[in-house]
């Protein structure tokens, strides 16, 4: 390790891209000035990604705190609205029943009272009136065209894992990575949301179509 | 991979209703208990489940087979949820069936061909929502074969079949809140989930990918106001 660079790795806590300086060059350079100015840049690079990741981490974290600020004053004002409303929004959305009960934590049967007129608390009208307004904030910031549907789209092909799941766990930062398309792999969100749905989910069984035409469970070719 | 038996994290999980939450627009599903119905061949008393599998319970879609797999139901002792992987093979454990803290079973050797009449004229008093009834099919899979199935597996093949009767549910129910035959709204039910949805494409063959259900659903609901509005019979 050349002098420079053990001096930038003692003071790495601090430094920071700019504040490296490339040292000059002179006409008449060695062997050892042109290995020290290549460590010199190899550390100047490996600093910069750090503090593009850092920058990038900051930005997403930005943006969700800006998503959520907006959703929370869209909730309020959807939440002006009757819970037999709320309910009727989400159906013209697509969303079953079963999903709505899910993410607003109640029964099914619950749901059912509810679109007959019956009343709800403010604490079940207010997440009514979040899924709301976070279709409409989905659709509108990321041009989602068919929100119910992409909600129920599986994270990565052949797991059972999908936004909805997000959703109820409240992980709204996934969710918006997930529509931004940030992260290159989804398997990746997928490992930040449950470290252990990879596992729980790999199966040497595939369903498959049987002569009937009906669903069946079979071992996987491969 | 999942190897083991697997359990709910709670009884709401298991259940889709209860007692008086029961829709009686919901159509007979895999996982219903009705009360008191004999089962032939077996000799205990007691309520009974629907064992048979949600592809099968219909011969055209609508009316329910001659007869159906059912297990027998009995009050019994509490199972933990962390000795469901481990134990109780013979059974499915129905946590708080009759009330809190009342248990029961339903016993996998006590099982039996009931006729529909029989189910249809009984009393519903439970139905197991969807992650119950793959946990009902996973256990008396490995009952029989001791093959575990993971449940994830188990509700790819009846997904489709899950969603119909959600559809079916919710179009019978606004047929008996406008005052409708709930019969004749099941068969025009069916002749609109089997009909082509403008693109060519068969309503019903939609339900089995999880991107084409909002759109059905969508269709549904505004089928339902076309047909029924705010007219009553």
């Amino acid at each position: 390790m050349s002098m420079v660079d053990e001096e930038l790795r003692m003071g790495r806590e601090t430094a920071t891209s700019t504040e490296i300086e490339i040292p000059k060059t002179s006409s008449t350079r060695t062997i050892t000035s042109l290995v020290e100015e290549a460590g010199v840049v190899r550390t100047r690079v490996r600093i910069l990604r750090d503090e593009v990741k850092e920058l990038h981490e900051n930005a997403s974290q930005l943006q969700v705190r800006a998503f959520e600020t907006e959703l929370a004053q869209a909730t309020a004002e959807e939440a002006k609205r009757g819970t037999q409303e709320l309910l009727q929004m989400l159906g013209a959305e697509g969303f079953s029943w079963r999903e709505v009960a899910h993410l607003v934590s109640v029964s099914v049967p619950a749901v059912h009272k509810w679109r007959a007129g019956g009343g709800s608390v403010p604490e079940h009208r207010r997440a009514l009136a979040r899924l709301v307004a976070l279709c409409r904030q989905l659709s509108a910031r990321f041009m989602i065209d068919d929100v119910a549907a992409w909600l129920e789209m599986p994270l990565v092909s052949g797991m059972p894992v999908t936004g909805l799941d997000l959703l109820a766990e409240d992980r709204i930062d996934l969710l918006l990575r997930w529509a931004a398309h940030a992260d290159a792999n989804p398997e990746d969100l997928l490992e930040e949301f449950d470290p252990t749905l990879r596992d729980t989910y790999t199966s040497e069984y595939e369903v498959f179509t049987a002569a009937d035409g009906l669903p069946g469970i079979r071992f996987r070719d491969t | 991979m999942t190897e083991d038996l697997e359990a709910p994290a709670s009884a709401e999980e298991l259940y889709l209703a209860r007692g008086t939450g029961i829709s009686q627009a919901r159509p007979l599903m895999t996982g219903d208990v009705v009360r008191r119905v004999d089962i032939p061949g077996v000799e205990v008393e007691g309520d009974a489940i629907i064992l048979q599998h949600p592809c099968s319970m219909r011969k055209d879609g609508v009316n329910l087979v001659d007869r159906l797999l059912a297990a027998r139901v009995t009050a019994s002792d509490d199972v933990p949820f962390d000795r469901w992987p481990t134990g109780y093979f013979g059974r499915m454990p129905l946590p708080d069936l009759y009330g809190e803290g009342n248990h029961a079973s339903a016993s996998f050797d006590d099982i039996g061909l009931v006729p529909a009449s029989a189910i249809e004229g009984a009393e519903r008093i439970a139905s197991l929502g969807r992650k119950g009834i793959n946990l009902l099919q996973q256990r008396f899979v490995f009952y029989l074969t001791r093959f575990a199935v993971p449940t994830f597996q188990l509700d790819r093949v009846a997904a489709a079949v899950f969603e119909e009767a959600d559809l079916l549910e919710e179009w019978t129910m606004a047929a008996l809140s406008r005052g409708f035959d709930p019969r004749e709204a099941a068969h025009e039910f069916h002749e609109w989930i089997r009909a082509d949805d403008g693109t060519g494409e068969i309503r019903q063959r939609r339900l089995a990918e999880p991107q084409g259900l909002s759109a059905v659903r969508r269709a549904l609901r505004r089928e339902v106001e076309r047909l029924m509005g705010n007219q009553s019979s």
